[in-house]
């Protein structure tokens, strides 16, 4: 009997100090911490080795680049580096570094640094080559110092060395002009990592399997990312949660919230349910159907991002009839893109008329030719391209993924098909899971007709147009090289009013070559608590939406 | 003539001859059966005769520009049913729906059932080691879950409608073999075999022509039943994105699934569907269980 008293007395001790414990934790979760649900788990921690959005979200907030660009926005600002300028010629530029800068394992940052990682980057390893790990190396560098068989070498690469001269100046020398450069050397993907860290956790170290995903042996991409950030990593358990916690060595203002959270929740009415329910304090990616929800909710916001991303119809012209001007005309015909966005976007796209959205420089105002929808047209066209109707077309669409231009892609798909069929051609419906076989089948020229898009990485008209149409690709499968050669000189060029006009001519030129129908420049939302504050919604998204910012209303 | 004649020929014109007939006068008295079976015929005819009855084309668009990010039209005079999220009419997409969801139900539960007659009729009557190694097989068959087999089998296959039939026959084929080997064992004995065999009638003879016949009836009940089992099979197929390549065919389970996220702004395009399937599945079910009362040689000569 006195046993039991006993068992029950330190059961009640056991329960009350519970409770207390459960007091004092929510009351400070309140006030230090914030909790943030997105729709999938970050890949890597390394932004060297990753491409995408979730990662980068995670890996902007640990990591800082030489450049930044301005939340909600996309002008360049200093990071790293306090100022810039490129030489006369513009194929050396020279950054002075922020002084007294420490990573978060202590180290000091240094132009020896910055160099360290550069050069890093530009002798990644055969298997870091692949444009699956290091794609924005690829896209931005081009070249490697040894190149894997049949990559390219330093001859193409844009980089070319770099330089440290003293402690807070470095040179990076590139090996022709580009516009581009400093807009895209603020990219996430360009953080500067603790070389102490990155020699120590081996984050070279590991394979790359079939898939083009980079499985470490090291454990700096999973356990140990050190950078410069306001926040470092504390935890990480891979589809539970993970958990970022201030850097007692950041050199800005110490963050208002001095733990974050995240959570991956990949379905959308879930993830909704989660912040009405208070689980989590803000989500990503708000289903279009649900704006209205959150709206009408007094307890939270909805913030929009502005539209950047575009949905297009890509036409492979490997693949005839896609071949003929003719046809991809009566495709572009064939499509009422405006019922699509109506009944599927609603406000989270706008109908597209070019590839470029319309507010970033290079957009045509004018001069774009119109394709409306009319299906007696789309079946002259044919007719006139010697064709015999229905013309039938291999069309393919994504399943198990939801985008900022593309939200519903079976959906969508069907409306397309639905009108398609009623223009002169006969719809073969494809579909296959979006990664990888979907995003390795069109980046290797399998289909004829695919649903795809982009997403701005940095917003700058060479990220989408020259990425796209700047060289011969087994996504469009053409040869244009007076295209080409229009989009190398855009991007070359110095002087922004030109540039800019440049740009204009070559959207326009695009829109006429048709090598894909844009329909779509999708936006994306976010819903946070009404009391957290200082959230503010980019045209490139996650990639660039510091927490560190935020803080809760008194 | 004599007395015994007479007699006999009376009870000749007031009681059914036969275990068929029998059983049909006793369905006919089985109200629930007779529910099962006006079910299963509306289905039929409904699927036989979609051109006919549908207001509209499965895949005609009667009011995609109506449509908006918070739903399409709901049912009204014109549309019974609503417009579905592509802008079609929701209740022809159910008729024409009958035909995949009946015809694939129906082919797969036939083919399951044909190559179980064989396989279990086979092993049944032969025995020993053909017996021990077609039965170990559809032992291993079974020991997967049915709806599992049929997944793996569509994984490896491709998603298509003749893959979705092979599929769920597959699953089929171990339930019908079991049942008949089970069966043809019982059979095997009877005293009328051993005549059969006496008399020095060839085995094949005494296999299909004596004892099949008196070993298929729980085969026939089981038959109705997985129809029942098929058409779930193949809706669930559909719901986990298995279904027909062409996203816009008007299968019921792709139907459901496709309106999953619309749920709470949509929910007749969830529900319509849903009933289609439980009522085609009833209507089976229904019938199964009357045939099997029907069919119960305990109940025999009791009407």
């Amino acid at each position: 009997m006195r046993k039991k008293v006993v068992l029950f007395a330190l059961l009640a001790i056991a329960v009350a100090v519970a409770l207390v414990g459960c007091g004092s934790s929510k009351k400070s979760s309140k006030s230090t911490s914030f909790v943030f649900a997105s729709s999938a788990d970050p890949v890597l921690l390394d932004p060297a080795l990753v491409s995408d959005g979730e990662s980068l979200r995670i890996t902007n907030q640990i990591f800082q680049s030489l450049v930044g660009f301005k939340p909600g926005g996309s002008e360049v600002v200093p990071q790293l580096a306090t100022s810039w300028k490129p030489s006369a010629n513009a194929l050396s530029w020279t950054f002075t570094l922020k002084t007294g800068v420490k990573f978060s394992d202590g180290t000091p940052f240094n132009a020896a640094a910055v160099c360290f990682n550069y050069d890093r980057w530009f002798n990644f390893p055969a298997a870091l080559q692949n444009p699956a790990v290091s794609y924005y190396w690829n896209t931005v560098f081009v070249g490697f110092a040894h190149p894997a068989s049949g990559g390219a070498g330093p001859d193409k690469s844009l980089y070319k060395s770099c330089t440290a001269n003293g402690d807070s100046e470095v040179t990076l020398n590139l090996t022709r002009r580009s516009s581009s450069f400093i807009s895209a050397i603020g990219l996430p993907n360009f953080g500067i990592a603790s070389p102490t860290a990155l020699k120590k956790y081996k984050a070279d170290a590991g394979t790359v399997d079939s898939t083009g995903v980079f499985h470490p042996t090291g454990t700096f991409a999973t356990r140990n990312p050190v950078g410069t950030g306001p926040y470092m990593l504390q935890s990480w358990e891979p589809a539970v949660k993970l958990v970022l916690v201030a850097n007692p060595n950041y050199s800005g203002p110490k963050p208002a919230i001095s733990k974050v959270v995240y959570r991956a929740i990949a379905d959308n009415a879930a993830r909704l349910q989660a912040l009405q329910s208070g689980e989590v304090q803000g989500i990503d990616y708000v289903a279009p159907q649900d704006y209205s929800t959150v709206t009408k909710d007094s307890k939270l916001q909805l913030l929009k991002r502005p539209v950047s991303s575009i949905g297009y119809i890509g036409l492979n012209q490997a693949k005839p009839p896609m071949d003929k001007l003719l046809v991809r005309q009566a495709m572009a015909h064939a499509i009422d893109k405006a019922a699509v966005i109506k009944a599927i976007y609603g406000q989270t796209g706008e109908v597209a008329n070019q590839f470029l959205p319309p507010s970033l420089f290079g957009y045509a105002k004018s001069g774009v030719p119109d394709y409306a929808y009319d299906p007696a047209q789309s079946k002259a066209l044919l007719k006139q391209a010697g064709l015999t109707l229905p013309v039938t077309i291999d069309f393919w669409y994504p399943t198990d993924v939801s985008r900022s231009y593309m939200p519903d892609p079976q959906r969508i798909f069907q409306a397309f098909q639905s009108t398609l069929n009623n223009s002169g051609f006969k719809v073969v419906p494809h579909s296959a899971p979006w990664r990888p076989d979907y995003l390795g089948g069109t980046q290797s020229g399998k289909y004829q007709v695919y649903m795809l898009g982009w997403i701005a990485d940095y917003y700058d008209p060479q990220d989408f147009l020259n990425v796209h149409f700047g060289s011969k690709t087994p996504l469009f499968g053409f040869d244009n090289p007076k295209l080409f050669a229009m989009l190398a000189k855009a991007d070359a060029e110095p002087d922004p009013a030109l540039r800019t006009a440049d740009y204009q001519q070559a959207s326009i030129e695009v829109m006429k070559f048709l090598p894909m129908v844009p329909y779509a420049w999708g936006s994306s939302a976010l819903a946070l608590n009404k009391n957290v504050l200082g959230y503010v919604p980019g045209p490139i998204g996650p990639v660039n939406e510091p927490w560190a910012a935020l803080h809760y209303a008194k | 003539m004599s007395i015994a004649e007479l007699e006999g020929a009376d009870v000749q014109r007031d009681a059914p001859s036969g275990l068929w007939r029998e059983a049909w006068s006793r369905l006919r008295r089985n109200p629930v059966a007779i529910i099962g079976f006006c079910l299963v015929v509306f289905f039929a005819l409904v699927a036989l005769l979609a051109p006919w009855i549908a207001p509209f084309g499965p895949n005609q668009d009667v009011g995609f520009s109506q449509c908006s990010t918070s739903g399409c039209p709901g049912p009204s005079i014109h549309h019974w049913l609503g417009i579905d999220l592509n802008g079609r009419d929701e209740l022809s997409r159910i008729i024409f729906g009958a035909r995949f969801s009946l015809l694939i139900g129906f082919v797969s539960a036939l083919s399951g059932l044909s190559i179980g007659l064989v396989l279990g009729s086979i092993a049944g009557y032969a025995g020993g080691l053909i017996d021990t190694i077609v039965m170990r097989c559809m032992d291993v068959m079974l020991a997967i879950p049915g709806l599992l087999l049929a997944i793996g089998i569509v994984a490896m296959l491709g998603t298509g409608l003749w893959q979705i039939m092979v599929a769920v026959g597959v699953t089929n084929v171990p339930i019908f073999a079991r049942l008949l080997r089970g069966s043809v064992l019982v059979q095997r004995e009877q005293d009328f075999v051993l005549a059969a065999r006496a008399v020095g009638v060839r085995r094949r003879a005494i296999l299909f022509s004596h004892i099949l016949p008196n070993a298929i009836s729980p085969v026939i009940v089981q038959g109705t039943l997985a129809m029942a089992t098929a058409i779930i099979d193949v809706a669930g197929l559909g719901f986990l994105g298995l279904g027909p390549q062409d996203p816009a065919t008007p299968e019921w389970g792709t139907m459901l699934t496709q309106v999953n996220e619309y749920l709470q702004s949509a929910p007749w395009l969830a529900i319509a569907p849903g009933v289609a399937i439980v009522l085609s599945v009833l209507g089976f079910n229904l019938i199964g269980d009357g045939l099997r009362e029907a069919l119960d040689p305990k109940l025999r000569g009791r009407v």
